[in-house]
């Protein structure tokens, strides 16, 4: 896809918009209480779920990069292992979501792909854990990581699907993507 | 690399490799003492119950392989002092690198090139949504969202950066913390 310049100037400002989209919801994620510090939402994933449905992979790569490193800005944990953690699982889920969606798109929901993508992601921050932090025992808290992962991530999917059917705004980025 | 606001980034570079190679847990202690001071300094929070939370859970983990000499034994359980010592100095060091982080970043930074102007545009577009007042309302929250991409996308902000910084930092305080954090690095082996 060959965009003019005015098109790509106006497709950078989509994708600022869906990362600050992101830092948003990771700042409310950020100051939800949770029962145990490393547990997470996944909230910010809802704009990199929207960003499938009509970025080009270049684009989509670029979003969960802005994503990644704006939350580390937003948070002060660019230069920690949080950050490590934060880049390893979006890049894992990132990865798996995006093949899943263009491979299966039409016969996956975003249920389907908010699993599939928490799933690489909490992997990712398992193996993380188990090299800087928890050792061999990050093992044992595997279960319940990935349980609430696996939870956070089916009501994360159906918002978003929701979300994909009903948005205006979404359908316009849609057919202009069509247009183009 | 000149721009003030990089001050703490500079220096916080230099002050990194004295913390992620520090193993041991006195010296530890000191330079996560010196981070919080600068951290009260430049007027920020420190979050007592998330902190304590993070060194109990990550020294509780750790806690499960035993490692060294016996300390005491509950109900069969184990507790080693090198597994102790293990779970303390990873928990205090992630503390530590956090606030570490949060200082280097403490002036905005501002990051060079394509991408440095994409970032402002993206902090642009995020103080847009911080000022929208959007409310996690379950109901119309999809609805109200909508309003408001059709909103920020109608006024394409100038990408300036408008966030707040924290407390200046100049080169001197800037250049005597990283110092006085390879000073308590090089004299770990006498405390």
């Amino acid at each position: 896809m060959s965009l003019s310049s005015s098109g790509r100037a106006v497709r950078i400002h989509e994708i600022a918009m869906l990362g600050a989209f992101a830092l948003f919801l990771a700042t409310v994620e950020y100051v939800i209480p949770k029962p145990v510090p490393f547990m997470r939402i996944g909230l910010a994933n809802l704009p990199v779920m929207i960003g499938l449905t009509f970025l080009t992979t270049r684009e989509y790569a670029l979003l969960a990069f802005l994503k990644v490193f704006g939350q580390g800005i937003i948070h002060g944990t660019l230069f920690s292992y949080v950050f490590l953690f934060s880049l390893g699982g979006s890049a894992a889920s990132v990865v798996m979501m995006l093949i899943a969606y263009r491979l299966a798109g039409r016969h996956v929901t975003f249920v389907g792909i908010a699993v599939i993508g928490a799933f690489a992601s909490n992997m990712a921050q398992l193996f993380l854990a188990r090299v800087f932090l928890f050792g061999e025992g990050a093992w044992l808290i595997a279960p319940p990581f990935l349980i609430t992962g696996l939870i956070t991530a089916v009501v994360l999917g159906l918002f978003t699907q929701q979300f994909v059917l009903s948005s205006r705004w979404l359908a316009a980025k849609q057919e202009g993507v069509r247009r183009d | 690399m000149t721009d003030r606001r990089n001050i703490p980034l500079i220096a916080g570079l230099c002050m990194l490799p004295a913390l992620v190679f520090q193993f041991d847990l006195l010296p530890l202690l000191l330079q996560l003492g010196l981070l919080i001071i600068i951290r009260l300094l430049q007027g920020g929070r420190i979050r007592v119950k998330t902190n304590l939370m993070m060194i109990v859970t990550i020294t509780a983990v750790n806690l499960l392989q035993a490692h060294g000499q016996v300390l005491y034994e509950i109900a069969g359980f184990e507790i080693t002092l090198g597994a102790l010592r293990i779970g303390l100095v990873r928990s205090l060091k992630l503390i530590a690198l956090i606030y570490l982080s949060q200082f280097m970043i403490s002036q905005r930074p501002a990051f060079p090139g394509r991408l440095g102007n994409l970032l402002s545009l993206q902090f642009s577009y995020y103080e847009g949504f911080l000022n929208s007042g959007l409310k996690v309302n379950p109901k119309q929250f999809i609805q109200r969202l909508d309003e408001l991409l059709f909103q920020l996308e109608e006024h394409r902000g100038d990408p300036g950066d408008r966030f707040q910084a924290a407390g200046s930092v100049g080169w001197i305080p800037a250049a005597a913390a990283a110092a006085a954090f390879w000073v308590i690095c090089a004299t770990a082996p006498l405390l």
